[in-house]
């Protein structure tokens, strides 16, 4: 039996914190702002869609330490332990001026009633700690999440690209603090499981994976939490009880990424900001995905692992990871099993996974040479909105034939699902548009769509099928557009 | 340059130092660093959280709540049922002259709208409040429900009456016109959503309320809350030094406001009511949905002869509020004969409430979609045909305009966009990657109100200098405006003057509504402050002390706040030092622009209702501000998706006070008008008229990928029939014209007209 510690230890700006009590639901936006009087953090939305609460959290990777925006909103306070917690109460330049990132907002007049305008100092300072000297793109990719309503934006991508005119990265302040911050947050680190709270009401930070198999034995209703991005919103939108909590995303175990034979095995624990690297350079059609999900505070805590073991039938990992052929490991105390990705996903809400059971890995094979993938989201707004349809490709042609076929779509059922039909149709005939088309009109046996708010079933359907046929229009090898539309006859 | 010698303090047709210059906003600093404190931020000892309960049923009756356990929840301090809340007192009605609404009964047992308050939990932190409001029980009786305008059983609504225009023979004109065009736009229910929910902190000390609150108007909301309470107007202290965006919302007190100031008393201790996101789709009215049929008649040169307007709005069961479908139909364009009707169509439903520019933005979406419907139908350039029907005077009521300078908007609008390369055909321009691209044009106005008010100026013997109002700021830009105002007349640096706002203790401010604030403020502030520096400059030649004392009249200067003999700036003395020298601490000016001899009592009527509303100029002009919006989208006819890549926009506000202020606002609108065209639209259940999208993650506003570049250029000149220091209306008018100036662009791209709002994707759809 390990010896749990039993405070959440972390540091808040300059301050070191110990807490005993610390409620199991509690998020960090409500203790700043109710524990500790920091109030510029402010409240938007409370789940995660806004952005106004965005804080940095420090957390030490191999690589150093890594400072990442976060929804602090959905953030449970437990999930800090060994974290840096910094928020805009602490930013300043030389001599108590204000930081560059402020101050470029305000000369370019990137607030204007000022409420959102926290959330996106925070995120522009977590972008020019990574990019000093960011494109538009770059300064776009990291505004996703993040909402104004009333500046009209540009100012403050104009305010993003000017912040290294105001000072450099080596004369911030926090890089002068990075060596002692880290060494002290590898203290708080060292020691093993972490549990506070009593009875049903406990936050669980297990001390290894293994460590948390056996805490998943012990207490197999457990809400396993990664990157709470979902789980956050059963606490702040519906509010269930989700006591006791068992916390994962601090496990270095599960946050490795490593390639074997062609196949990445992606830790469970391993966010999309973590995965990006590796999986848009492997899958290059996997990066504008990634970009595409959430903004970039819901990438830095949100884990691909979590994504599938929710179990929504609009994630967008699962139709891409189920075309790639992806399988993924659960695991109950000692015992592992490994299946097909789409035979997680049972019915509606219904995974195939058992109590005490988590999900450990997921096991991505790298589309060989002569096999072509594509994944795209059809969405209303581009950016920070939830899928209506995904759909998701892998075919190998081999002298104009299709030999193989995976597709799989999220949005058309009510899990993610391969078109099987669909594939049949495509396997084994020549890769023509004739085929394409022949194998459109498949869909309505492989899928019968639901109409609801962010799409109809017939558009669904439509928006489905022209996927199809745009793969074929990118894929086909013909010199033709990248889309579809044609002239009308008149 | 002007002699210095001559310029007319703050006055702009000389060209003033400080108003009119882009001065960056004098609040950012406190902002980017997080210390602006808005309302939900106070955290006065000993506070107590309260949520509210949402019925859950759209139309009925509460027959009964069990409380029993909610009660014995850990740090639960009281319940509010409609069966156990007190009785408020009855302010009178903000609209002037009406009957008030009697008591306010906080929870009506009566139900008329999906999620309208019927209880509220008030513990010692807001996570007991939400456990304990869980516990509720609350049986209801169901009754029958109309959940929206486009529900069968909604009827066709009552006629308005107020708004009838009848102006020559409009179906005749149409009969005898040669282009016609008929078609029916429909806009949806749009909501504010200022990132800053609502919500209120309030206090007791005695029989004086403090309320901490986002407010567009301190005045009236400290009189509604008087009245509620029945403590006098006085004894109220509103405080709302920050508004975290309010678009309309944020006008009147509501019963968060009401459940915070009377547990607060209840309880002898301070509460906060923070209304979640969620509540604030049902907790007040945005926008209301709008349908209208427009009919267009033109002469073989489009010149319109005819225009014909049977409209629908929507409202609640309970208040005829009318979103006017015919503001900008009325006096857009030289119509001779014009035909203007609107129903009401009560369903159960909150009541819909002002948003950013209420009735010009449905108005001018049917009135500028149906003239390029003309345009395309007459084989006209929609441009010229705007320029062919431009309107000399206000055809509605034979005014002159003060100024409009539509046409040159829509000019230079065109020649910065490359309007002339435009083929006419729909479906004739291509991207790169062969989507279809389209061009479209729109524009729009935005009527003038002029209001009382009052502006205080205080100067300090410590150097200090501050402008006093309750007038508010929510990002406008007032805190920077103001200072440059009073920088100007007084003769000081706008540095040197700290702006204090959105206290009901100081000086009276007009509303935060119809754009008019900012005009009327600067007016006022211009003139407290020229009075004070003739105060000073009279201390000057007068006072024992002085070392200017004896000198002629006219003959002392104040610059960067120093006063001095106006040719010889050497023997400059700080004001400061003046005050000391002469043994005053401080001087105070209230200057106001009421009628002369105004009682107290009519002051107090015109402040806090909307007697104060009046038109500019004394009614002698029209006044109103204009903008022509130039749009390039891009139609993926695959998905249906649309992406606007460019808009250029000319607006004539008159003089803008600050440029770069002004730019933000035109920007702001204009992004709020894509996101009305493309994103936005509250979604009701047809079941129970429940708001399904009632967050950010589903009811969509646009994120900064999806807007593009926007150009925003101005073209207007000095109007001092409009406003004391030459402005026009400026908050508002972005968003007028953008959603039709999209929807024509997209019909320009593909051939497919977009006449209901927000764009369907599935419409756009290519089948073939």
């Amino acid at each position: 039996m390990i010896q749990a510690e039993t405070q959440i230890r972390f540091l808040l700006n300059g301050a070191e914190i110990a807490l005993s009590d610390v409620r199991p639901d509690e998020t960090l936006l409500d203790w700043l702002r109710l524990s500790r009087a920091l109030r510029g953090t402010k409240e938007g939305c409370a789940e995660g869609d806004c952005g106004a609460c965005t804080v940095l959290v420090g957390r030490p990777t191999p690589d150093g330490l890594v400072y990442e925006g976060v929804n602090a909103c959905i953030r449970f306070l437990g999930s800090l332990h060994g974290c840096h917690v910094v928020t805009v109460e602490h930013l300043k330049g030389e001599g108590g001026a204000l930081h560059p990132v402020q101050q470029a907002m305000v000369d370019f007049h990137g607030s204007q009633c000022g409420f959102c305008t926290p959330g996106f100092v925070m995120s522009l300072y977590a972008m020019w700690m990574q990019d000093p000297d960011p494109s538009e793109a770059a300064v776009e990719k990291a505004l996703q999440g993040n909402l104004c309503r009333c500046t009209g934006y540009e100012p403050i991508v104009k305010a993003a690209r000017a912040i290294s005119s105001y000072g450099t990265l080596e004369e911030d302040f926090l890089a002068a603090e990075r060596t002692a911050v880290a060494e002290r947050l590898a203290a708080i680190r060292a020691g093993g499981r972490v549990e506070v709270g009593t009875g049903k009401d406990r936050f669980v930070l297990p001390a290894s994976v293994d460590d948390l198999a056996a805490v998943l034995e012990a207490e197999p209703m457990a809400t396993i939490v990664a990157g709470s991005t979902d789980v956050g919103l059963w606490v702040t939108k519906f509010m269930r009880d989700i006591a006791p909590v068992v916390f994962i995303g601090h496990l270095g175990d599960l946050k490795t990424i490593s390639e074997r034979d062609g196949v990445l095995t992606i830790g469970a624990g391993v966010s999309y900001t973590d995965a990006f690297e590796t999986l848009s350079r492997r899958i290059p059609a996997m990066g504008p995905l990634i970009d595409r999900i959430g903004g970039a505070q819901v990438r830095n805590m949100g884990t691909i692992g979590g994504n599938i073991a929710n179990g929504s039938p609009i994630g967008d990992m699962p139709p891409p990871l189920i075309a790639l052929g992806a399988s993924v490991t659960l695991r109950k105390g000692g015992a592992r099993r490994t299946i097909a990705l789409e035979d997680f996903f049972v019915a509606y809400g219904k995974q195939d996974r058992q109590p005490g059971e988590f999900v450990e890995a997921v096991h991505v094979p790298v589309p060989s040479a002569e096999t072509q993938f594509a994944a795209w989201k059809v969405t209303k707004r581009r950016d920070e909105d939830i899928t209506a349809v995904l759909g998701a490709f892998t075919l190998s042609i081999e002298d104009g034939v299709v030999r193989a076929a995976r597709i799989a779509y999220g949005g058309m059922a009510a899990t993610p699902k391969r078109a099987k039909g669909v594939e049949a149709a495509l396997v084994g005939q020549p890769w023509t548009l004739e085929t394409v088309e022949a194998a459109m009109d498949v869909y309505p046996s492989d899928f019968q769509p639901i109409s609801d708010m962010r799409a109809s079933a017939e558009y669904r359907m439509l928006a489905a099928r022209n996927l199809l046929k745009r793969f074929f229009l990118v894929h086909g090898g013909a010199e033709m557009p990248v889309t579809v539309s044609r002239e009308r006859a008149a | 340059m002007t002699d210095p010698t001559k310029r007319k303090h703050g006055d702009a047709s000389d060209g003033a130092l400080h108003l009119g210059s882009p001065l960056a906003r004098v609040d950012g600093d406190r902002k980017v660093r997080g210390e602006a404190a808005y309302a939900l931020d106070a955290a006065p000892a000993g506070l107590a959280h309260g949520v509210l309960v949402r019925g859950t049923i759209g139309a009925g009756t509460v027959l009964s709540v069990d409380a029993a356990s909610a009660r014995q929840s850990p740090g639960v301090l009281m319940v509010f049922t409609p069966f156990d809340t007190p009785v408020l007192g009855a302010p009178d009605s903000f609209l002037d002259g009406t009957p008030g609404e009697g008591p306010f009964h906080v929870f009506p047992a009566s139900i008329l709208h999906w999620g309208q308050a019927v209880a509220a939990v008030i513990a010692e932190t807001r996570q007991q409040a939400e456990t304990a409001a869980a516990l509720l029980r609350i049986d209801y009786a169901p009754g029958d429900v109309v959940p929206s305008i486009l529900s069968k059983d909604a009827g066709p609504g009552v006629p308005v009456g107020a708004v009838d225009i009848d102006r020559g023979d409009a179906e005749a004109a149409l009969a005898g016109s040669v282009f016609r065009v008929e078609a029916t736009y429909e806009t949806p229910r749009e909501y504010h959503v200022p990132i800053e929910p609502h919500g209120a902190v309030a206090w007791w000390e005695g029989d004086r309320l403090t309320v901490r609150e986002p407010s567009q108007w301190i005045d009236a909301m400290a009189r509604t809350y008087a009245g509620w309470f029945g403590i006098p107007f006085e004894n109220v202290r509103l405080i709302s030094h920050f508004v975290g965006g309010g678009f309309g919302s944020k006008v009147t007190a509501m019963t968060h406001g009401a459940v915070a100031a009377l547990a607060a008393r209840e309880l002898g201790r301070p509460v906060k009511v923070a209304v979640t996101r969620a509540q604030n789709f049902t907790a007040h009215g945005g926008r209301a949905a709008t349908r209208q049929t427009l009919r267009l008649g033109a002469d073989a040169d489009g010149r319109l002869k005819a225009i014909v307007q049977d409209g629908e709005s929507e409202t609640s069961v309970f208040v005829p509020f009318v979103e006017q479908l015919n503001a900008a139909t009325s006096v857009m364009y030289d119509v001779p004969n014009l035909r203007s009707r609107q129903r009401l169509v009560h369903v159960n439903t909150v009541t819909p409430a002002h948003m950013r520019a209420p009735g010009k933005h449905p108005s001018a979406f049917g009135l500028e979609s149906a003239i390029d419907e003309l345009a395309h139908l007459a084989g006209i350039d929609p441009v010229e045909l705007r320029l062919r029907n431009e309107a000399g005077f206000n055809p509605q009521t034979g005014q002159p305009w003060s100024s409009r300078r539509l046409r040159e908007a829509l000019v230079e609008g065109a020649r910065r966009f490359g309007w002339k390369d435009r083929p006419a055909a729909p479906r004739s321009m291509r991207d790169a990657d062969g989507a279809f691209l389209g061009w479209g044009v729109a524009a729009g106005l935005f009527p003038a109100l002029d209001h009382f008010g009052e502006a205080g100026l205080r100067v300090d013997a410590d150097g200090s200098i501050e402008v006093l109002s309750a007038g508010i700021d929510m990002g406008t830009g007032t805190y920077t405006i103001l200072a440059q105002a009073a920088a100007d007349a007084l003769g000081v640096l706008p540095g040197d003057v700290t702006v204090r706002l959105g206290d009901s203790e100081l000086p009276s401010g007009p509303l935060a509504g119809n754009s008019l604030l900012a005009g009327v403020m600067t007016g006022l502030v211009h003139k407290a402050a020229a009075a004070m520096r003739e105060t000073i400059i009279g201390l000057a030649l007068t006072e024992q002390g002085s070392p200017f004392r004896g000198s002629e009249l006219n003959t002392l200067d104040i610059t960067r706040g120093r006063i001095h003999p106006t040719l010889d700036e050497g023997r400059a003395v700080p004001i400061a030092d003046l005050l000391k020298a002469i043994g005053r601490d401080r001087i105070e000016r209230i200057e106001d622009n009421f009628p002369a001899g105004t009682s107290a009592q009519e002051r107090h009527r015109i402040m806090t209702t909307v007697a104060g509303l009046r038109p500019p100029d004394g009614g002698v002009s029209s006044v109103a501000s204009w903008c022509a919006h130039f749009v390039e989208v891009k139609v993926d006819e695959d998905f249906g998706t649309v992406r606007v890549r460019r808009v250029v926009s000319g607006f004539d506000c008159g003089r803008l006070y600050n440029p770069h202020l002004a730019a933000s606002q035109f920007r702001g609108g204009i992004v709020m008008g894509i996101g009305q065209a493309l994103l936005e639209g509250g979604r009701v259940d047809p079941r129970d008229g429940r708001i399904v999208n009632d967050n950010l993650g589903d009811y969509l506003i646009p994120t900064n990928a999806d807007i593009p570049d926007i150009e925003v250029f101005s073209v207007g000149e000095p109007d001092f029939r409009a406003a004391p220091m030459g402005g026009k209306p400026v908050g508002e008018i972005g968003i007028v014209g953008v959603a039709p100036a999209i929807c024509n662009a997209v019909f320009h791209a593909t051939g497919q007209r977009i006449r209901r709002l927000p764009l369907d994707i599935a419409a756009l759809l290519s089948t073939n």
